[in-house]
């Protein structure tokens, strides 16, 4: 367990030693930032308080997908165009846990930026409005962070798929533009698969994976029941990673 | 324990696609020595060396390692292993000490005095701190051999260390290496198609072609050749090499001689080849130089490869 954690603590350094970690931090800051200035000043928005912006702020949550599914798309696959896999693989570590570490520590940058966006709309709110006593605090925050929680939970759903693409095919490009492609247009995907057959559109998972209609009252597809889109979930993170090991640790290394 | 080998390869074989690469391999590598790894390109070298890292898996066999079936215990034998496969490609946005401290985590137990030790041992405290993206192929080459062995393995495989060095840094590698099993007592395994490299590294070489095991040599028998016990081959570059055959299969009418296009050879002792050098000049015979021929491992190596058809 101990070896897991000093594991993922080396692929850390490996993500924030290079510079485009960085421009994504400061450009998720600077967007976050800019809205609150464009929020504070435009007055038909009429938004009154730091927990409005938070809950508004969590619109840009997209940005942070995209920039997770970058990082799982390369965090394999580069290894092998680096060559540093032979290095990787030649140590006396089992090949489960360096994928094990390596699809960790590619959660802990999504769920690092997830709090910068969090903290970040906090701070930007306080400042631009300093009203914090609307509401019952506590309540809204919680919210807030079920919100997070159901939208990391959605994103885990595709950096998964991201991880295992990249696993099996070594291509960030591939990883990349297949897990974009489903992003983007999800909702067309659905309204096909529904046309051809309601039930294939019942079974794909990324018309459950966010769970954000089950709690904010907005309509959820098909009438849904929480405990069946669960399932979904789980069964599809379950087969994504299995591939991904399976394929990960029986691939002769030939780079 | 320390008279078994270091290595022991059991009838390993590996099937790529319905094809054998590797057929039937069985050596054992000897502790404290430089053991090469010859064979033409296409001959399995590499492929074996794959196997014996964990970066292949084993269609057939066992590899044992200090004793250790890796397959079963594959931690418990990398532990005991150091090594480089092909070029020592690093993290090149990183310096050389983060790569190391990289690779030290990843083992584990190692402490900070050892990673200035490797450092040191191969020379690079200068640059250590350096990115490797600034870094000379040679340097890489010695950062490269640093990561391998920071865990102080007992056998180290390098796989075509000598790929793309200028001839200084083969000499460089190469001394090196001989330090290192001499001084370090680590035993050494290189492959490599370059013959005369492996003669000037190795104590024993392993060929193999076409994935098979062709033979094992100590590169002392390599060098004695067939002729040791008249002594050493030489030859006689002469102006008239039919009659030179003539005049010395009068005086020596038991050895076998050879006449070439310039001359004739044939293998003697000390006296013999200047009593045969006074007789043919008496009989008027213009002998331009007298050369010995040492049967270098190329030749032995193309004798045994000789007339197979390459891949």
């Amino acid at each position: 367990m101990f070896r897991i954690l000093k594991l993922i603590y080396i692929e850390n350094m490996k993500i924030y030693r290079r510079p485009r970690v960085w421009i994504m931090l400061a450009f998720l800051l600077l967007l976050n930032l800019a809205m609150g200035l464009v929020c504070r000043n435009v007055e038909s928005l009429n938004i009154q308080s730091m927990y409005t912006f938070m809950s508004i702020s969590i619109n840009i949550y997209p940005l942070i997908l995209i920039f997770a599914i970058v990082i799982a798309s390369d965090i394999v696959s580069s290894e092998f165009s680096w060559g540093t896999i032979k290095l990787l693989l030649t140590r006396p570590l089992k090949r489960w846990k360096v994928l094990v570490s390596k699809y960790l520590a590619m959660l802990l940058f999504a769920l690092f930026f997830s709090l910068v966006l969090f903290g970040c709309s906090g701070l930007v709110g306080y400042i631009l409005w300093e009203n914090v006593e609307d509401l019952k605090e506590q309540l809204v925050i919680s919210q807030m962070l079920l919100l997070y929680l159901l939208r990391f939970i959605d994103l885990i759903m595709y950096v998964t798929l991201t991880f295992m693409l990249s696993t099996v095919f070594l291509s960030s490009t591939l990883a990349i533009v297949v897990s974009m492609i489903l992003f983007m247009t999800k909702s067309y995907i659905i309204i096909i698969l529904d046309g051809i057959n309601p039930n294939l559109a019942k079974y794909f998972v990324y018309a459950h994976s966010n769970l954000t209609h089950f709690f904010d009252g907005t309509e959820t597809y098909n009438g849904g029941i929480l405990g069946f889109s669960l399932t979904l979930i789980i069964f599809h993170f379950v087969l994504f990673n299995l591939i991904s090991w399976y394929v990960f640790k029986k691939r002769d290394i030939s780079v | 324990m320390s008279e078994t080998p270091i290595l022991q390869i059991q009838n390993l074989s590996k099937q790529i696609g319905g094809k054998t690469i590797i057929d039937n391999l069985t050596l054992d590598v000897p502790r404290g020595e430089v053991f090469g790894f010859l064979g033409p390109n296409g001959a399995g070298k590499t492929t074996t060396i794959r196997m014996l890292v964990g970066l292949m898996s084993i269609t057939q066999g066992k590899i044992i390692v200090n004793g250790i079936n890796l397959s079963t215990h594959f931690e418990k034998a990398m532990r005991h292993i150091g090594t480089i496969v092909e070029n020592p490609e690093m993290y090149k946005f990183m310096t050389g000490y983060q790569n190391l401290k990289h690779f030290s985590l990843m083992m584990g137990g190692i402490k900070k005095q050892r990673i200035h030790e490797v450092v040191e041992l191969v020379g690079l405290q200068n640059r250590i701190h350096d990115k490797v993206k600034r870094y000379s192929l040679g340097m890489r080459q010695r950062l490269g051999v640093a990561q391998a062995l920071l865990h102080k393995p007992a056998l180290l495989i390098l796989d075509e260390p000598t790929n793309g060095l200028d001839p200084a840094g083969i000499r460089e590698l190469r001394d090196y290496l001989r330090s290192l099993a001499k001084n370090e007592g680590i035993t050494i395994m290189v492959s490599s198609h370059l013959l005369t490299e492996m003669e000037l590294m190795c104590d024993r070489v392993a060929i193999i072609h076409h994935g098979k095991l062709v033979d094992i040599k100590l590169l002392k028998d390599i060098h004695k050749g067939e002729g040791q016990e008249f002594g050493n081959r030489l030859l006689f570059e002469v102006d008239q090499p039919a009659k030179s055959a003539e005049i010395i299969a009068v005086y020596l009418p038991e050895v076998r001689i050879e006449p070439t296009e310039t001359g004739v050879s044939l293998s003697l002792q000390r006296e013999q080849a200047a009593e045969i050098n006074l007789r043919l000049v008496q009989a008027g015979i213009k002998v331009y130089r007298i050369k010995e021929i040492t049967t270098s491992l190329e030749d032995s190596f193309l004798e045994m490869t000789r007339g197979e058809q390459i891949v």
